[in-house]
C-alpha cells in the first residue's frame, strides 16, 4: 500500500514547569490525550479526524494539533492542521515507507514569543509502524518512555520534562494517554512569572477535563497568585465556577478575554454563560462577534480587504452652449446622441414664494392651468395631443423658481417644442377649467391631509419659516377660496414673460429642432414685470416655543420630524454643510441611520436633507417610528444631533461622503434631463454653469473645519422645531420636553389635550 | 387618411428605432450555473450590478409567510468579509446607490457605482452569495425593521392595505394570496434556523443570476466575476415543493374594508389575468394606456375630468410569470363610488362590443415606444430589465426585442382579450369605505 503525505504542518512539544527545589514528579497533573473519532464515513472516503493537546512553555500557549487521517482510493493521507498562533512547527521529515510511517519533528523556526523555544533545540519524535495506528502505538511504546529517563532530559538540552506513562488506554475510537511528567527545579525558575502563571492554569485546566477538581481549583488560584494578567488561569476560574455561579464565571472569562483576545472557546463559554443568565442581547452579540472573528476551526479570522476603485477625479460634461434670442431670452443647449431622446426645460425665475400679499398658492395654481386649454384648445384636445405624440409633460413648481418641461423622443421634438409653445404663449385660463382645478384641489386637500407625512411638513413649513413666503407648503382652503380667474390671469401677464424665463434644450436634435425651438420663444414678445430680488424679505430665525403635536387618531406610527433654518444655497457654507448632512443623515451609511435602524431597530427609514433656497434654507430631519417607542427615537435622534454639533465629524467620514455626493452626481448624468434643472437653478440664483464644471475641484477644496463650523452655525438642535404626528392617545404621556406640547388636529386646529 | 397616416408613421418610428438602439449582451454561465449578463453601454461612467435570486414570496411555506422580504433585509446584515451594514458604507461611501427589493416571483439586489467601482460591488454581491452572517442579532434587528415598514408602507398609510386585500381575495392559491411583506405573526414566530436554512435553499449560484450594465472593459469584467462567483459552491439544501397554479375563477367577488386612516372612499378592482410574453399580456397592457394611465385616457377624461366624479384613476398589468392580476383603482369623491364603478364596468363592456379606435391603439403604442426608449436611458433599468427577463424566461434580450411583442397587437387582440379575461364572473371587487 502506498502512503501519501498531503499536508504537514504538526508540532509535538510539551514542555511544562513547576515550582519545587528539586526533580518531582508531579503525578497525574497533566493530561496528555489523544483521541481519535470518527465523525462519518462514506463509502469512498473514511476519515479518522484525531486531536492532540500540547502545551509550550515559555508562551501562553497552548496547541492543539489536528490531523485527519483519510483513506481514499487506496491511498492513506494525513493531513496536519495548526493553530496559527502555534507559530511555525514543521515536521523535519514525514517519509513515508512501504513499512509505513516515520515522523520526526522538530521546531524549524522560531519567532516572536516562541524564540525562547528555539534553544531547546526539542524534542526528537520517531514513529514509525506499518499503519498511522501502529505508528501511534509506537510513540507511546517507544518514544514518551524514553522521556522518562534522565538521558531524555540530556538530549532535551536540559530543560524537558520527565515523562511516566500511567496508562494507554483504548476505549471505543478513543486512545487516551495518561501520564505524569516531572520538571528540573531549574527550569522552573528560570521562567516568567507570567508564563509560569499560565502553566498552572493549563495544568487547572487539564485537571478541571480529569475532573479533579480541588487541584485543578488550587492551581488556578495559585496562577492567578503569581500573575495577575493569565487568561489561562482566569479561564479556569471560569471553567470551575459555571456550574454553580454564572455570574463570576462571566466576570473570570471577560477578564481573560481582555488578555487573550484569539481564544474562540473563551467566547464560546462566554455566549453559554449569557444564555444561562437570561441575557439575550449580550448573548447574540457573543454569537456575532464570534462568526464574525473566527473561523470554524477556532482560528482568527481576518477579512479581506474591499477591491476599492479609485475615487472619480473628474467628469467630462456635455458641451453647453448658450445664445440670447433677439427678444433677450437666454437658450442654453447640449447636445447629447446616445439616444434619439429629446428634452426641453423652460424655467422662470418666479415661484411661490413670488405670490401676491394674500394669494399664496397662486403660482402652482397657475402653471396648474397651463396645460387646461390654450391656443384655441381645450383640455382635453391638448390631452390628446400630448399622448398621441408620446409626450411627457410636467411642471417642478418650488419657492424660488418654476419650470415647464417636455421629453420626447426626437422624432416627435416638432411636437414638444409646440405644446410649449401653445400653452406658456396662449393658455386659456377658462372659467370652467378654473373652478374644476379649484375643486379638484379641495378634494385632493382631503386625500393630502390623510397622510401623516403631509401633515407634518405642512405644519413644519408654517412653524419654521413663520411670516417669511418660504412658509408656503402647499394650497390651503382659505388660500384655494381666494383665489381668482383674473388673480390668475393678472399673475400670468404680469411674471411670465420672455425676461424672466431661460431655456435649455436637451438631447439628440439637428439644426433644424434647434431652428424651430429659436423661432417659437425668440419671437415670442410680451412684457410685463421683470422679476428683481430685493433681498429685503423677513428673515426668518430658528426657536422653539412648543412642540407641535398633531393628532391623528388611530396612527400606528409617530411621524416625527424636526427642522432648523440653515442659509441660502448660494452661500459659502452650504457645500461644507451639505456634506455634514451627508455624514449625519443623507444616506443609509449615514449615522441616523446606522443608529435608529441598524442597531436600534426603531424604525424603516430616517433621513435628514437640506432645502437649496435662494434665502434661507432649512435642515430636517424625517422619521417614522412605532408609536410605543417615540420617546426613545426622539432621545436617539436628538442624542444624535447634538454629537454632531459637539464632536463634528471625522476626516475619514468628510472623505467618504465626498465620493458619495461625487458619485451622485456622475449618476444623476445618466438622465438626460436631470442637469436641464440645476442649470436653471444655478442660473435663477446667479451662479454660473461653470460651478458645474468645477464641481470636482470645489467639492475637494472643503475642509474638515469648513464642515464643522457649518453644522455648529446651522443645526441648532435646541432652537428647532419639532412636529410629531401620531395618536396624541398613545404617545402623549411619554413625552417629554422642556416646552410645552400644542396638540392640533388633521385640519391644523389646536385641540384641548 | 389621417388614420393611415398615422400608422405609416408610427411604423417608420419603428424601423428607425430597430436600427439605433441596439443592447449588445454577452452572456456567460460559470461552472456553478450562474447566469451572467454583460452588456456595454458608455454613455455616462457609472455601472450597475443587479443580482436576482429565484425566490420570492410565492416560494414560502404556510405559517412562514414574510420570509424572502425578511430574507432580503438580512443580506444588508454583512458576510465573512463585511460587517453588519457595512454594504451601504462600502457603495454610498464609493459614490454609489444601492437597494434590495422582494416580489412575489424574485428577489434582487442592485448597486449603480461610478464605473471604477465595479469590482467592489462583484466582490460584495459575491461575498454575501458566499457567506452571509444570519445570526440572531441581525436576524432581530431586522424583524423588528420589517415590522416597521410593514407599519410605515401598510398599517399605518391610508389605502394600505387596499391591495393585500385585493390581492387575497383575487388570488385562490396561498402562494400567490398572501402578501409579500408577511404577517406579523409568522414573522414573530420566524427563527434564525429558518433564516439560516432558507439561505442554503435558495442563495446559491444556480439559482441566480447576474447582469452588468454600463462602462466598463467585457473581459475584464469577466475574469472579475469568474475569480469572484467561479469558486462559490451550490448548497444541497432542496427548494420548498410549491404549486403555482391558480384555479379559474367561477364567480365575481366583492368585499368592503373600512379605513380609519383614510379620508376619501376607494375602489379597487382585479381580474384574473395572463402572465408575461402571452400575446394576451401585452393586448392587456396596451388597454392599460387606452383606460387611465394618460390624462387622454376614457376613463381619466370621463371620472376625473368631465363627471369630476373621481380624483384618480389608475391600475395596470404586472410583469409576472405565474398567474396575473389586471388592476383598476380609483379614489372617488365621497358618495359616488357606485357610479364610478358602473362607468368602469360599462367602459369594459362597450370595448368588449365595440373595440378600441386606431388612434387609441396608435397613441397607445407611440407611448410604450417612448417609455421604451426613456427607460435605456439608466443603467441601473437596463440591468434590471435584463435581470427580470433572463432569470423569469431565460431572454434577457427581450430588453430589446419585447417592444415588437406590443408592435404586434392589434385592435382586434385587445377586444378579444378583453372579452376573454374582463368576464363579470373574473370580477374581483374591493370597496375602501370611510366614516
Amino acid at each position: 500500500m502506498r502512503y501519501t503525505i498531503l499536508a504537514t504542518i504538526a508540532t509535538l512539544l510539551f514542555l511544562t514547569s513547576c515550582s519545587t527545589q528539586q526533580a518531582v514528579s508531579v503525578k497525574k497533573e497533566f493530561l496528555f490525550s489523544i483521541e481519535t473519532a470518527i465523525p462519518e464515513r462514506s463509502m469512498a472516503i473514511a476519515e479518522i479526524r484525531r486531536e492532540a493537546y500540547f502545551i509550550l512553555s515559555k508562551t501562553k500557549h497552548a496547541a492543539r494539533v489536528s490531523f485527519t487521517h483519510t483513506k481514499m482510493d487506496g491511498n492513506e493521507f494525513l493531513v496536519f492542521e495548526n493553530e496559527p498562533d502555534i507559530g511555525d512547527f514543521s515536521p523535519e521529515a514525514i517519509n513515508s515507507t512501504q513499512n509505513g510511517f516515520v515522523m520526526d519533528f522538530k521546531v524549524k523556526r522560531a519567532d516572536s514569543e516562541l524564540s525562547k523555544l528555539s534553544t531547546l533545540k526539542i524534542i526528537n519524535v520517531a514513529v514509525k509502524g506499518s499503519s498511522i495506528e501502529s505508528a501511534f502505538s509506537e510513540l507511546i511504546k517507544t518514544s514518551i518512555p524514553k522521556f522518562t529517563e534522565k538521558e531524555s532530559y540530556e538530549f532535551a538540552k536540559g530543560r524537558l520534562l520527565v515523562v511516566n506513562v500511567n496508562k494507554v488506554a483504548y476505549e471505543g475510537n478513543q486512545v487516551v494517554l495518561d501520564f505524569d511528567i516531572s520538571l528540573e527545579i531549574e527550569e522552573i525558575k528560570a521562567l516568567t512569572e507570567r508564563d509560569r502563571a499560565n502553566f498552572y492554569g493549563q495544568l487547572a485546566i487539564s485537571n478541571i477535563q480529569k475532573k479533579q477538581i480541588d487541584l485543578a481549583s488550587e492551581q488556578a488560584q495559585k496562577g492567578l497568585g503569581i500573575s495577575k494578567d493569565c487568561d489561562k488561569c482566569l479561564y479556569a476560574r471560569a471553567l470551575l465556577t459555571q456550574n454553580y455561579d454564572v455570574v463570576r464565571s462571566t466576570y473570570f472569562l471577560e477578564e481573560a478575554i481582555k488578555i487573550e483576545s484569539k481564544k474562540l472557546i473563551y467566547y464560546q463559554m462566554l455566549q453559554k454563560n449569557y444564555i444561562i443568565m437570561g441575557n439575550k442581547t449580550k448573548a447574540y452579540e457573543m454569537e456575532a462577534f464570534i462568526m464574525r472573528n473566527f473561523q470554524a476551526d477556532g482560528s482568527v479570522f481576518t477579512p479581506q480587504k474591499a477591491p476599492i476603485g479609485k475615487p472619480i477625479e473628474r467628469i467630462s460634461l456635455p458641451k453647453i452652449v448658450t445664445e440670447s434670442f433677439s427678444n433677450g431670452v437666454e437658450c442654453s443647449s447640449i447636445n447629447q446622441k446616445n439616444l434619439p431622446i429629446f428634452h426641453v426645460s423652460i424655467g422662470f425665475n418666479f415661484g411661490n414664494s413670488n405670490a401676491p400679499e394674500g394669494k399664496m398658492g397662486i403660482n402652482k395654481m397657475m402653471f396648474d392651468l397651463l396645460n387646461e386649454g390654450a391656443d384655441g384648445k381645450t383640455s382635453k384636445e391638448i390631452s390628446e395631443f400630448i399622448d398621441k405624440n408620446g409626450l411627457y409633460y410636467w411642471t417642478t413648481v418650488v419657492g424660488d423658481y418654476s419650470i415647464v418641461n417636455c421629453s420626447s423622443l426626437t422624432e416627435n421634438g416638432e411636437q414638444c417644442i409646440q405644446l410649449l409653445k401653445m400653452i406658456i404663449q396662449t393658455p386659456q385660463f377658462s372659467d370652467s377649467e378654473f373652478k374644476k382645478l379649484k375643486k379638484q384641489e379641495v378634494e385632493a386637500y382631503q386625500l393630502k391631509t390623510s397622510q401623516p407625512d403631509y401633515l407634518a411638513s405642512r405644519m413644519l413649513y408654517r412653524i419654521v419659516y413663520g411670516e417669511h413666503p418660504y412658509m408656503y407648503y402647499d394650497a390651503t382652503l382659505k388660500t384655494i377660496s381666494g383665489i381668482t380667474l383674473d388673480d390668475v390671469k393678472n399673475y400670468y401677464n404680469s411674471f411670465m414673460i420672455p425676461k424672466n424665463s431661460y431655456i435649455i434644450i436637451n438631447g439628440d436634435f439637428d439644426e433644424n429642432l434647434y431652428s424651430k425651438l429659436k423661432e417659437a420663444f425668440g419671437s415670442w414678445s410680451k412684457e410685463g414685470t421683470e422679476v428683481k430680488y430685493e433681498g429685503n424679505r423677513v428673515k426668518p430665525q430658528s426657536k422653539r416655543d412648543a412642540v407641535y403635536f398633531i393628532h391623528r387618531p388611530n396612527s400606528m406610527q409617530a411621524t416625527i420630524k424636526y427642522a432648523n433654518i440653515t442659509t441660502a444655497y448660494t452661500d459659502d457654507s452650504f457645500s461644507p454643510l451639505s456634506l455634514g448632512n451627508e455624514i449625519l443623515g443623507g444616506g443609509a451609511s449615514s449615522r441616523l441611520f446606522m443608529t435608529l435602524r441598524e442597531k436600534e431597530g426603531l424604525t424603516y427609514g430616517v433621513y435628514s436633507g437640506l432645502s437649496e433656497k435662494r434665502e434661507s434654507g432649512i435642515f430636517i430631519v424625517s422619521a417614522q417610528v412605532r408609536a410605543e417607542v417615540t420617546d426613545k427615537a426622539l432621545a436617539s435622534l436628538f442624542r444624535e444631533l447634538n454629537l454632531i454639533v459637539t464632536d463634528g465629524v471625522s476626516e475619514q467620514e468628510l472623505s467618504d461622503k465626498k465620493k458619495t455626493v461625487a458619485g451622485e452626481f456622475a449618476i444623476s448624468l445618466e438622465k438626460g434631463s436631470a442637469i436641464n434643472e440645476e442649470l436653471i437653478k444655478l442660473k435663477f440664483f446667479q451662479k454660473s454653469e461653470k460651478d458645474l464644471e468645477n464641481y470636482f475641484a470645489d467639492l475637494n477644496k472643503i475642509k474638515i473645519g469648513d464642515v464643522n463650523s457649518s453644522i455648529k452655525s446651522y443645526i441648532v438642535p435646541d432652537n428647532g422645531v419639532i412636529v410629531i404626528v401620531g395618536d396624541y392617545d398613545k404617545i402623549g404621556k411619554s413625552l417629554n420636553f422642556s416646552v410645552p406640547v400644542a396638540v392640533f388636529d388633521e385640519n391644523f386646529k389646536p385641540l384641548k389635550k | 387618411m389621417r388614420k393611415i397616416l398615422t400608422f405609416l408613421l408610427l411604423f417608420y418610428g419603428v424601423g428607425i428605432m430597430a436600427a439605433m438602439i441596439k443592447v449588445p449582451i454577452e452572456t456567460l454561465t460559470l461552472d456553478n450555473g450562474l447566469r451572467v449578463y454583460l452588456s456595454k453601454n458608455s454613455a455616462t461612467p457609472t455601472v450597475a450590478v443587479a443580482m436576482y435570486y429565484d425566490v420570492g414570496s410565492r416560494d414560502e411555506l404556510a405559517g412562514k409567510t414574510g420570509f424572502a422580504h425578511l430574507f432580503e433585509h438580512m443580506m444588508f446584515q454583512g458576510s465573512r468579509n463585511v460587517d453588519k451594514a457595512e454594504h451601504f458604507k462600502y457603495i454610498e461611501n464609493n459614490g454609489g446607490q444601492m437597494n434590495g427589493t422582494t416580489s412575489r416571483e424574485r428577489t434582487n439586489y442592485y448597486e449603480i457605482l461610478p464605473s471604477n467601482q465595479l469590482e467592489l460591488a462583484l466582490w460584495l454581491e459575491a461575498d454575501r452569495m458566499e457567506s452571509l452572517m444570519v445570526n440572531n442579532i441581525n436576524f432581530e434587528n431586522q424583524r423588528a425593521v420589517v415590522k416597521e415598514e410593514k407599519l410605515s408602507s401598510y398599517d399605518n398609510r391610508p389605502y394600505g392595505l387596499m391591495f393585500p386585500t385585493l390581492e387575497g381575495m383575487a388570488y385562490e392559491n396561498p402562494q400567490y394570496s398572501h402578501p409579500v411583506i408577511g404577517s406579523v405573526e409568522d414573522l414573530d414566530n420566524a427563527k434564525v434556523e429558518d433564516a439560516q436554512k432558507f439561505f442554503k435553499q435558495y442563495y446559491n449560484p444556480n439559482n441566480a443570476v447576474l447582469v452588468i450594465c454600463g462602462d466598463f472593459d467585457l473581459e475584464k469584467a469577466k475574469s472579475l466575476v469568474k475569480k469572484y462567483f467561479g469558486n462559490i459552491k451550490n448548497s444541497e439544501e432542496k427548494k420548498n415543493v410549491v404549486d403555482f397554479t391558480e384555479p379559474k375563477q367561477k364567480a365575481k367577488k366583492s368585499k368592503k374594508i373600512e379605513d380609519k386612516l383614510a379620508k376619501l372612499p376607494a375602489l379597487a378592482i382585479a381580474y384574473k389575468a395572463p402572465s408575461a410574453l402571452e400575446a394576451d399580456f401585452y393586448a392587456l397592457s396596451m388597454l392599460e394606456t387606452i383606460l387611465f394611465n394618460t390624462s387622454s385616457s376614457r376613463l381619466y377624461q370621463k371620472l376625473v375630468k368631465e363627471k369630476e366624479l373621481a380624483l384618480s384613476i389608475s391600475g395596470g398589468i404586472n410583469l409576472q410569470r405565474g398567474p396575473n392580476l389586471f388592476y383598476i383603482y380609483s379614489i372617488t369623491k365621497k358618495g359616488n363610488v357606485d357610479k364610478v364603478k358602473k362607468i368602469i364596468y360599462d367602459e369594459i363592456e362597450k370595448i368588449k362590443k365595440e373595440g378600441i379606435s386606431d388612434d387609441e391603439l396608435a397613441k397607445a403604442k407611440n407611448r410604450v415606444k417612448t417609455d421604451f426608449v426613456f427607460q435605456l436611458q439608466s443603467n441601473l433599468n437596463r440591468a434590471l430589465q435584463i435581470g427580470t427577463y433572463a432569470l423569469y424566461f431565460n431572454k434577457p434580450e427581450l430588453i430589446e426585442t419585447e417592444y415588437e411583442l406590443y408592435e404586434k397587437v392589434t385592435k382586434e387582440d385587445v377586444k378579444e382579450a378583453v372579452k376573454k379575461y374582463f368576464g363579470k364572473e373574473s370580477i374581483n371587487e374591493l370597496e375602501v369605505v370611510v366614516k
